[in-house]
């Protein structure tokens, strides 16, 4: 016994030193830390007032991207600073990672210091404000960033603000959504289904039951790979998480309410169960693991629900490999999760915020750099069609498998800036400018959830929607017997205390707003 | 006096060799696995990035509520420690047999060739045993629903959807996944058994079961020991893959595919609480260290030899 | 129920042999379904007769045959390095462990098996390799991180240690003359051929699996491994669409663009490969009869 005790506290000795050696660095980190934020106050209105020689400030941007790292990217960067270096003192470094390890990747940078000054967010901004991820940046938004903001418009800037400040600015893409049906032209054409007919939900049924008849081996409609049918399709505004949302997409009165014990929740399923059993729905749809786009390809379905925007038609098309035609059934509108569904933020730990906000401004403001961003450089990735200024393509020899950049127009700052690329509408940019503005906007535009108080509850009803609703929204199970217990594990999981929450601060919110638009 | 101050010196001189050779290890320990060891008081607080890790407020035991208030605290930590116990039991069991039999197989060149075979499945990765798995049970076009159940007579099952059939399923499938690999390590041990036992035994007119019971297992039992309390230890932790790929992620089977991994995993994909995945790391580590301090105790009332300490 | 020597054997071999088509099978229908065409594994799903055979996926592979190829370099290298290195290190750390007359043997081994039971976590553990160490995106981000060592392999030698070298035999060494080190490497790692070519093949299996410590640690793609690729081209699909509001955006056009099912297949078959050829080479090792007699 005694023998045992003097190893035991033996171990817990040499686990207090390292603890002492840990609060040490700690300590000396944290001290660093604050000496910044103090350094950065000061650092502020020096940087703008000139270069003055100093030394070019690296700024690290960390994106997600789905391939890997381009060949060029070093080629890129070196151009994307010449003109950085001219006109900010800055350096950038590129940081494509791969997307399955992104919020790992940016979680553990910013846990242990290393150095990152912007990265982009796909669907999680309101997740990291709340995380104290990112830095304020509406406090120094008007002296270095001025030409975001106009580019933007004040009603999509400010759908960014979370407690009157500015996180974050979305990119400039299509801000708005509109939704419906996408399926494949060629059996469109084949049997005569006049879209025009399909004005509503309950009316792809009459696509569906065409292709039925008449398609041996192909479904109607397929589910999104390892989501549902409706993953994209929403009718509400989800207000961040699905869990408390705004129904008619916030166009009707601020009341949040519980989405899934709607009638109009209930009717979707129903009427999702009546079609699996009629076989226009995949009979795998709780499971299917692969994209809807390889799904249609096969020939295995003909179409999928969707959010759509301009040109939708034209990047499924390209995506299918088959040409797709579109019928909408719900009008545009424009959330606050629309907008912040691709953000580019500054980090907390950033040790120069005010230079890493001007480069930002470059992303909305000056075409080369979006287009080097975006493209690459001239000559080598891509070429610019004959005649036409703003379209390319790529160079002889080149493919898009072996060309030596690639990247994503829509996630780094103002796509309308960017080059069109040959096969997509030349004029695509201003219709989207147009649909974003004259998009209906949520009531709700604006609001973003903070979830800290409840985020046990949340947690919990993550797990029970991850049970529960591809199942429901798939048509496979049985809604009498699954709803029921559906809607009662939300209830224990604590619901009802997300949404009694989420209508206070939206209230609130609504209030120091002036009410709502 | 000086016979214990020598004495002292002799033994450091005589064993310094030992700890030396015993240097490089322990430094690995302590950096890969001890040093990082402060980093759990991150279970006890609300992390800021803001404010970075060591200055964000403490907030207790929060953190660990969603572990224990929802309904489902009872079905993840019931399913964790059923299928651990079988796994560990049947894994067991299984393994020696298979070691057992393989031992047994006089020509070298198939001795050979099963043992390369049997470790097969322990290399593909649970990814790609989930889509087999599909191939076997999709309702539309698999194996099972297509070709078996007919064979029988029997209609198809939504196999996705009916949480039932899932623990056998899953058990199926981790035997064969680590069946042949515990198997080569019990296959050690057996090999390293002095033939002259069993020539002795074989002699005295012993069968080959008897020779089994009352020589390979006993000479064995060690490592089985050993085996067994550190999957006692690991009770709460679950293969991810297995519980999350396999079944490909079909949350309607959770009532018997759940378990505290994936639990967490799934409630915090989309809010990334580091403090809270923290916690479960925590609740599962003092659970399984107590477990394997009370199973250690009883191994030693028993056998003192076998015990790990 | 009296088993003859025959008896034993016949039983054996049955059961063996229908374990090890259990194994057979479903890689055999990895392969196939690597050779399908993407269309005939959606409609049909997986099967041993596909509708349609393509070279597809094995083209995608060529055409990226240096991605690929470097990826399998790094995997190569890595498993190598770290397989030796580790079985140094853990018999090393093992063998006096297992010295009945060690001092504070106990406590030392109990040092190595509470590591099986506390994890510090992800966060200080990349804590301490990036900050102290920096070894983000270098290869020893691959090597190090959770794999050089563990404490269950360093037990299970020193069990095996423990039950198979009698103190008799070192204690003649010693008496002999023989120094503690010489006495390791002379005589205890020769006896210990099964156990260490065990561990070795765990190792190895470990190296060549991981994938995490690629995610992790490394941001530039070029230093991937094999497996790394695998398990982030279909993550990244999962990832995605579990997260709907990125899969209205772009993102999941982008999504679109990534391999198909027959590809991914294609990898996995290719990643299997190295370790089945590898594995013979250990299994000299499990040879019958090194026994402490023969030794005598």
């Amino acid at each position: 016994m005694r023998k045992k005790f003097g190893w035991v506290s033996l171990l817990a000795a040499l686990m207090l030193v390292l603890a002492a050696c840990g609060g040490n660095s700690s300590n000396g980190g944290s001290a660093s830390n604050e000496g910044n934020a103090a350094g950065n106050a000061a650092g502020e209105t020096n940087e703008t007032a000139g270069n003055g020689g100093e030394e070019p400030y690296e700024i690290v941007y960390a994106y997600p991207t789905f391939e890997n790292v381009p060949a060029d990217i070093l080629l890129v960067q070196d151009e994307i600073n010449k003109i950085t270096k001219a006109k900010i003192n800055a350096t950038v470094k590129l940081l494509p990672i791969s997307n399955s390890a992104f919020t790992n990747q940016i979680n553990l940078m910013l846990s242990s210091g290393e150095k990152l000054d912007m990265f982009a967010m796909l669907g999680n901004y309101s997740t990291q404000v709340s995380r104290g991820a990112l830095y304020p940046i509406g406090d120094i938004m008007e002296t270095n960033a001025k030409g975001t903001i106009d580019a933007l418009g004040e009603d999509y800037y400010n759908a960014t603000k979370v407690n009157g400040v500015s996180y974050g600015v979305p990119s400039i893409r299509d801000l708005a959504q509109d939704f419906g049906f996408v399926l494949r032209k060629d059996v469109v054409d084949k049997h005569a289904i006049d879209l025009g007919q399909v004005k509503t939900f309950d009316d792809f049924e009459k696509i569906f039951k065409v292709i039925k008849d008449n398609e041996p081996g192909m479904v109607g409609a397929t589910s999104l790979a390892n989501g549902s049918i409706l993953s994209t399709y929403k009718t509400h505004d989800p207000l961040g998480n699905d869990l408390g949302v705004l129904l008619n997409n916030g166009l009707d009165e601020l009341k949040v309410v519980n989405w899934f014990a709607s009638e109009e929740f209930e009717r979707i399923v129903r009427k999702l169960r009546d079609w699996y059993q009629a076989g226009y729905l995949l009979k795998d749809a709780a499971t299917n693991p692969e994209s809807n786009q390889a799904v249609v390809k096969s020939g295995k379905a003909a179409g999928w629900l969707s959010a759509m925007k301009p040109g939708f038609e034209a990047q499924e098309s390209r995506n299918v490999g088959l040409e797709m035609v579109a019928v909408r059934t719900a009008p545009a509108v424009a959330k606050t999760d629309t907008v912040t569904n691709v953000t580019i933020g500054v980090a907390a730990t950033s040790k120069n915020p005010a230079k890493t906000l001007q480069f930002l401004n470059l992303m909305y403001t000056d075409k080369e750099i979006v287009n080097l961003i975006d493209w690459g450089i001239e000559g080598k990735h891509y070429v610019k069609l004959d005649g036409r200024d703003n379209m390319i393509q790529y160079p002889d020899g080149v493919t898009g498998d072996n060309v030596g950049y690639k990247n994503y127009s829509w996630m780094h700052g103002n796509q309308f800036l960017s080059y069109v690329f040959e096969g997509d509408d030349p004029d695509v940019y201003s219709k989207m400018d147009e649909f974003n503005k004259s998009a209906a906007k949520s009531k709700a535009l604006g609001f973003s959830f903070n979830g800290e108080s409840v985020k046990n509850e949340i947690a919990a009803c993550n797990a029970v929607l991850e049970q529960y609703r591809r199942v429901l929204e798939s048509g496979a199970a049985d809604v009498d017997k699954v709803l029921p217990e559906f809607l009662k594990k939300l209830e224990d999981a604590g619901i009802g205390k997300i949404i009694e929450e989420k209508q206070h601060q939206l209230d609130a919110w609504a209030a120091a707003n002036g009410g709502a638009q | 006096m000086r016979l214990i101050g020598q004495g002292r010196r002799i033994k450091f001189a005589k064993y310094s060799p030992l700890m030396l050779l015993m240097l490089p290890g322990l430094a690995y320990l302590l950096i890969n696995n001890y040093s990082p060891m402060f980093g759990m008081f991150i279970a006890f607080k609300n992390i800021n990035f803001t404010q970075g890790i060591f200055e964000s407020d403490w907030v207790g035991f929060k953190n660990f509520e969603y572990l224990f208030k929802t309904s489902d605290a009872y079905i993840i930590t019931r399913n964790t420690i059923l299928y651990n116990a079988a796994f560990i039991v049947l894994g067991t069991v299984f393994a020696i047999a298979f070691a057992i039999l393989l031992n047994e197989i006089r020509r070298k060149l198939l001795s050979r060739f099963y043992q390369s075979v049997i470790v097969l499945p322990h290399l593909i990765s649970f990814v790609v045993v989930g889509y087999l798995a599909y191939a076997a049970f999709s309702m539309d076009t698999g194996f099972m629903n297509k070709t078996i159940l007919p064979m029988f007579g029997i209609d198809p099952i939504s196999w996705y959807t009916e949480p039932k059939y899932w623990p056998y399923i899953l058990t199926i499938v981790h035997l064969w996944k680590s069946v042949g690999f515990s198997c080569i390590v019990y296959l050690a041990s057996i090999i390293s058994i002095d033939t002259e036992y069993y020539e002795a035994a074989t002699l005295d007119g012993a069968s080959k079961w008897m020779q089994i019971r009352k020589i390979t297992i006993p000479l064995i039992t060690p490592v089985i020991v050993m085996l067994t309390l550190l999957g006692i230890g690991r009770i709460f932790y679950s293969d991810f893959g297995l519980f999350y790929q396999v079944p490909m992620n079909t949350g309607i089977l959770s009532d018997t595919t759940n378990v505290i991994d994936t639990y967490v995993y799934r409630g915090l994909m989309v809010m990334g609480d580091i403090g809270m995945s923290s916690a479960a790391g925590v609740y599962q580590s003092v659970v399984g260290f107590v477990l394997v301090l009370a199973a250690n105790w009883i191994v030693r009332k028993v056998n003192k030899e076998n015990a790990l300490f | 129920m009296a088993l003859g020597n025959r008896g034993i054997r016949l039983l054996a071999n049955i059961v063996l042999t229908l374990f090890a088509a259990a194994c057979l099978i479903p890689f055999a229908l990895l392969l196939i379904a690597s050779l399908s065409s993407e269309a005939s594994i959606i409609k049909n799903g997986y099967s041993f007769f596909p509708e349609e055979f393509s070279l597809k996926a094995y083209d995608y592979l060529w055409r990226h045959h240096i991605e690929i190829g470097r990826a399998y370099g790094i995997t190569v290298l890595i498993t190598v390095i770290g397989t030796a290195v580790s079985l140094a290190i853990t018999s090393m750390l093992a063998y006096p462990l297992s010295r009945r007359d060690m001092p504070m043997a106990r406590f030392w081994t109990f040092l190595v098996f509470f590591t099986l039971l506390f994890n510090g976590g992800l966060v200080p553990t990349y804590l301490v390799y990036t900050q102290l160490f920096e070894i983000k995106n270098t290869l020893f981000g691959l090597l190090v991180p959770g794999l050089l060592m563990n404490g269950f392999n360093v037990l299970l030698v020193r069990t095996f240690f423990l039950t198979s070298i009698p103190p008799a035999l070192i204690e003649a060494a010693s008496i002999d003359g023989a120094g503690e080190i010489k006495i390791f490497y002379r005589i205890v790692l020769p006896l210990s051929l099964p156990i260490m070519a065990t561990i070795g093949l765990f190792q190895a299996i470990a190296y060549w699996n991981d994938w995490f410590n690629g995610l992790i640690y490394l941001t530039d793609s070029r230093l991937f491994g094999i497996q790394t690729i695998l398990t982030k081209m279909i993550m990244d699909i999962q990832f995605l669409t579990s997260n709907s509001n990125a899969a209205g955006t772009g993102a999941g056009q982008a999504a679109a663009q990534l391999p198909s099912t027959s590809v991914r297949m294609a990898i996995a078959a290719i990643g299997v490969l190295p370790i089945l050829i590898a594995y013979p080479f250990f299994q000299k090792y499990f040879v019958k009869g090194i026994t402490i007699g023969a030794v005598k």
